[in-house]
């Protein structure tokens, strides 16, 4: 029982990064009611533009990381010039399907462009593990949950000062409402997706030292899209709570059941929660319309 | 092509066809036998996908798992158990058919964003078991298989072709039966508008479920099929990138059509054979593939070629004569009793409903007999759709009963109203909008046909009499709203005053004893109106149907209503004669306010 | 200042609105009557542009604007006040009343207009940090007036401003209308309850299936048999 804390903590270094990319999902989803499944691609365009700043041209570690951020931006507001604004009177089955096609051709073309070797990014703080109370974790991975938490005080405080989060916030409760205030609906939705996919940036980069990189990465799109759907999608500290619960049930499952069970858990935390509470934690439950 | 119009000559020719198909590798050679083999697995697995996603619109990227799940069974059950292949095969179908039954069930509750997210874990999943379960299943370097392990040794190449092709000509017949029946019109119905489906009465859950079901069967067998053909399988084919490849055939193809199922397949299992030199770029070529079909053409080639034939042969659109008086005696035999006019066919009584702090109903109520037509009146934001929808059971009232013929209605599902006698229609024209004219009235007697899914997959004979019987039923209803020369196109190319027809005409196939209709003059000429008041004259005196109309044009409400229910505030104000009602002070003020 | 000049406009293949003409005069609280269905929300909606017009011609202070988005409207000096309100529910009453002013730039002018606005509304400043979605229906559609008078228009639209409130409440809501006239700005007010609406105009019309058929001044409206008409049907 001494590795329940343990197991714990671990969890939520995990978790933190998958909250990032469920914030990323959810002001997407909130503004444009479209689910990004291309968002486990800006987390890799993150991993390989951070290898890129620090490997290649040595960069100091966050000049870099913004160079990240604006990176990932730009391929967020081209997959939603790309792959969303041509389809906006589609059914949600197309823009599904368009956001995993434009997934896989970055995908594809990082892969092309960098090959298949695997590479690293060296991390900035050290690997060897402190004693908190019984409990270890590595400064590596502090950085990870401190960063995160920087991140998320940055946007709140975004959200809730600055007039541009105002006018995002608006948009997303109303569009024609924020039209009639001067708002371009158009221009916040750019910016919501550059924002969305910078997040998934940040975590790319972030992960990158702990798992290398690699164009798998992607594939923590999963537990992200579960971490929102545990939050409701509908909030930030509703993603934040979802991808804390899942990076820690995560460990306890790897741990407690079997190691490859540690794969699987995000899939049942997900069947379990659209069969018990679609809405999740805080979501509201959808009034059927008619 | 008009030699092909008789179905002995057409079955000639698919004889012919197949034949020819049978016998071309002797001339092709075994490098296309094998490509022919890998269509034909395909095309099953693209008309599963099809039936699924084109035809019911639900979203899934679980096939590949299901693809995978029955090439395993295949191979295990074979290789492992000795079970011949015969009988592995169908077995695998149907035990896979199950698991697609119950991760059909989250679609029930939730949009295609989830669905499309609980059925990306699901085949991720499966790939996780497929590699863990290595005990079973070999794991990560693969399951071998071979021919005579599984029970079938005596078929060569060449044979083992026959069988494949033999069996994609029946899953495409099976296929075909089902969009012809009331399995498919139900799918279609689903996929085009969901609640005016629920409304003529297809059980929702019931369908969804069972069109992933079915999707979960077609997989099966191709990857049954695709066991035998290959000499060896392993979890890596089955994955989330072989879905979202499949998903290719029939974004390409064409969605909703058989033939795109078909073209799909051609085109995109041929390519890949061409582009071998370019390996490294086949998933970068394919998603660019998906993307700018996506975009540019998102009817897939099948649509494309359709969308040309409309338009070079099709008939310009007829003008809508609204004939005024003129409607023709409506042919309908009804189930039910005819209702007296002493009869309360329609009690509701304090009826009150809240949202969130709002009171939308406030002890509303309202009776209506047999053969009545009364209309529901009252200002802007007075409750009337509010008061509609707690009729069809979208909503549940907080406190109130709802009776009708003697029923309590407040314990039924929206789907079982159609079946009792009510059906509604809506203020924005919801019609399937995809389907034909035909299809459309055909849907609406969804809750009269009995055949289940296996009667229509195999066109037995009681399945073919009902849809053939049901359809001359349609044609004639057809005939008297004036519509039977639209039969057979889309129902969303017919103009405004038209689909209104229709979608009267849809209401009155269900057979109703109740008809709800939500604002049925807006929109409308002066003319398609005098037509509209016919129509529901015609309604009542011949088929005794009682009316409950919702409408702001006063001067429509004051020519057709019997009795009059004013609501406002969601109370009832004022409840008697149109003559009673237009002078009746308080709804006077009602409308136009405290008078100066 | 405002002129419709037989303008058309629908949802999809239904016409609703078949010729609309009108005028606001600088100045002037005109106001459009009608049924429900006839089409006064969609007139204003097109006005605004939140619905594309599919002929006719709109003019606002002497430039054309039917091909105009809605979030050029309120640069130009014309404000909305939708049909129920469109608050953002989940932003506080202050952070609604800001946003009325996005599209302006004099921080200083701005706070003195939220200073006229909570004076006009003592009501809206007890609960200014309170969530706007929270607030009651009439206290809602006080603050939705207000927030349109912040971005300083010169014409101000109401879609329907008494729907769903209390007479008293509704009185205090058409007192103010005929305070913010008196402040400079033209007014064009629909409504369904007639009576209350002719109380405070100059002018008005009546809507009938997407025609104006009743045009005249205020006066020569209240007490016409004809609008009773057009609500409750022509008698037989």
């Amino acid at each position: 029982m001494d590795l329940l804390p343990q197991l714990i903590v671990s969890g939520i270094a995990a978790g933190c990064l998958y909250a990032l990319v469920a914030i990323g999902l959810v002001l997407i989803y909130k503004a444009t009611d479209i689910v990004n499944f291309a968002q486990g691609e800006s987390v890799t365009v993150g991993a390989y533009m951070g290898w890129l700043m620090v490997a290649e041209f040595q960069m100091p570690y966050l000049p870099a990381m913004v160079m990240v951020m604006v990176g990932s931006a730009l391929v967020g507001m081209l997959v939603e010039r790309i792959a969303y604004r041509p389809l906006i009177k589609s059914p949600p089955f197309t823009v599904i399907l368009a956001t995993l096609a434009i997934g896989l051709l970055i995908t594809n073309i990082i892969r092309l462009i960098f090959q298949d070797t695997p590479r690293n990014i060296p991390g900035v703080l050290s690997t060897e593990p402190l004693e908190f109370g019984g409990v270890l974790i590595t400064p590596e991975r502090l950085g990870i949950m401190f960063s995160v938490v920087v991140v998320v005080i940055l946007l709140m405080l975004f959200f809730r000062f600055s007039k541009l989060g105002k006018a995002m916030r608006a948009t997303a409760q109303s569009q024609e409402a924020a039209s009639l205030m001067g708002i371009s609906v158009p221009g916040i939705f750019s910016k919501t997706w550059a924002l969305g996919s910078a997040l998934g940036g940040i975590a790319g980069m972030l992960i990158a030292p702990l798992v290398g990189i690699n164009t798998e990465l992607g594939g923590v799109l999963i537990p992200g899209f579960v971490a929102a759907i545990v939050g409701g999608f509908t909030s930030i500290p509703g993603a934040i709570v979802g991808g804390l619960l899942v990076g820690v049930l995560e460990n306890l499952g790897g741990v407690y059941v079997s190691s490859s069970f540690k794969r699987v858990t995000s899939f049942i935390i997900l069947i379990a929660v659209l069969m018990i509470r679609p809405a999740g934690l805080f979501g509201k439950p959808p009034r059927k319309m008619v | 092509m008009n030699i092909l119009q008789s179905p002995a000559s057409r079955l000639i020719a698919i004889v012919g066809l197949l034949l020819a198909l049978a016998a071309s590798p002797l001339v092709l050679g075994s490098y296309a036998l094998h490509i022919m083999s890998m269509v034909g697995i395909a095309v099953i697995l693209a008309l599963g996908l099809n039936l699924l996603m084109g035809y019911a619109g639900q979203v899934s990227l679980a096939n590949a798992a299901f693809f995978g799940i029955g090439a395993y069974i295949v191979a295990i059950l074979g290789n492992r158990y000795g079970v011949p292949y015969w009988v592995a095969l169908p077995l695998a179908a149907f035990a896979t058919a199950g698991v697609g039954f119950v991760v059909g069930l989250p679609a029930l509750r939730v949009s295609s964003h989830y669905l499309a997210l609980a059925t990306l874990a699901f085949v991720w999943t499966v790939q996780v078991v497929l590699i863990d379960w290595s005990s079973m299943t070999g794991g990560s370097p693969g399951f071998n298989t071979t021919r005579e392990g599984l029970k079938i040794g005596y078929l060569d190449d060449h044979m083992y072709f026959v069988v494949i092709l033999l069996v994609t000509a029946l899953m495409i017949w099976i296929a075909h039966n089902l969009i012809a029946s009331k399995v498919g019109r139900a799918f279609m119905a689903i996929r085009d508008n969901e609640n005016a489906a629920e409304i003529m009465g297809v059980n929702l859950a019931n369908y969804k479920t069972l069109a992933f079901a079915i999707n979960a069967f077609f997989c099966a067998v191709a990857g049954g099929l695709h066991t035998g053909l290959v000499s060896f399988i392993d979890p890596y084919e089955f994955g989330l990138w072989p879905s979202i490849w499949h998903l290719l055939y029939i974004v390409v193809g064409g969605l909703g059509s058989i033939l795109g199922s078909i073209l799909g397949p051609v085109v995109l299992v041929a390519l890949p054979e061409l582009l071998r030199a370019f390996a490294e770029y086949r998933q970068l070529f394919f998603a660019l593939v998906l993307l700018l079909t996506l975009i540019f053409m998102p009817q897939g080639i099948a649509g494309a070629v359709r969308g040309y034939f409309l338009r070079r042969f099709a008939a310009p659109p007829t003008p809508v004569v609204a004939a005024a008086g003129a409607v023709k005696k409506i042919e309908l035999q009804s189930r039910h009793p005819r209702a007296s006019s002493q009869e309360v066919l329609l009690e509701v009584k304090d009826l009150t409903l809240s949202f969130g702090g709002l009171k939308a109903l406030n002890g509303a109520h309202l009776s209506i007999r047999g053969g009545e037509i009364q209309a529901l009146i009252g200002p802007n934001g007075a409750g009337k759709t509010t008061f509609i929808n707690s009729l069809t059971r979208v909503y549940t009232p907080d406190t109130g009963a709802i009776v009708f013929r003697g029923k309590p209605l407040l314990e039924m599902s929206s789907h079982d109203l159609a079946q009792l006698g009510m059906v509604r229609t809506f203020q924005s024209v919801r019609l399937f909008s995809k389907m034909s004219v035909i299809e459309n009235v055909m849907v609406g007697m969804h809750s009269q046909l009995d055949q289940g899914v296996f009667a229509s997959a195999l066109k037995l004979p009681s399945a073919r009499r009902e849809n053939a019987d049901a359809r001359a039923r349609a044609l004639t209803l057809l005939q008297s709203m004036d519509l039977a020369h639209l039969a057979e196109r889309p129902a969303g190319s017919l103009s405004f005053g038209q689909q209104r027809h229709l979608e009267m005409a849809r209401a009155l196939a269900a057979d109703p004893m109740l008809l709800l209709l939500d604002e049925p003059a807006s929109g409308l000429s002066k003319g398609e109106i005098a037509h509209l008041l016919e129509i529901m004259r015609t309604i009542r005196k011949q088929l005794g149907v009682a009316i409950l109309v919702i409408e702001h044009n006063m001067n429509f409400v004051m020519d057709i209503a019997d009795h009059i229910t004013v609501l406002d505030h969601g109370e009832v104000i004022a409840s008697g004669t149109p003559q009673q009602v237009q002078q009746d002070p308080i709804v006077i003020e009602a409308y136009l306010g405290k008078a100066a | 200042m405002l002129k419709l000049d037989q303008v058309k406009a629908g949802y999809g293949s239904i016409e609703v609105l078949k010729g609309v003409s009108l005028e606001v005069p600088e100045r002037s609280i005109v106001t459009l009557l009608g049924a429900n269905g006839a089409g006064k929300t969609t007139t204003v909606r097109t006005i605004t542009g939140l619905t594309p017009s599919s002929g006719g011609a709109i003019e606002f202070d002497g430039k054309r604007i039917e091909k105009l988005g809605p979030d050029r409207m309120i640069g130009m000096g014309l404000a909305l006040v939708p049909q129920g309100r469109l608050l953002f529910p989940e932003l506080s009453v202050d952070e609604n009343l800001q946003l009325g002013a996005y599209s302006r730039r004099d921080a200083a002018e701005i706070r003195a207009d939220a200073d006229k606005a909570y004076a006009m509304f003592p009501i809206l400043k007890e609960k200014y940090k309170q969530d706007a979605g929270t607030l009651s229906g009439g206290q809602q559609q006080m603050l939705a007036i207000v927030r349109a008078l912040m971005g300083r228009p010169k014409l101000l639209m109401l879609d329907e401003p008494s729907l769903g409130l209390a007479p008293r409440i509704v009185q205090e809501i058409f007192d103010t209308i005929v305070r913010i006239r008196e402040d400079g700005c033209a007014i064009l007010l629909v409504e369904q309850n007639a009576n209350m609406a002719l109380a405070i105009s100059d002018h008005g019309y009546v809507l009938e299936s997407g025609r104006v058929s009743i045009s005249g001044s205020a006066q020569e409206l209240a007490g016409d048999a004809r609008i009773q008409q057009a609500y409750l049907g022509h008698g037989d």
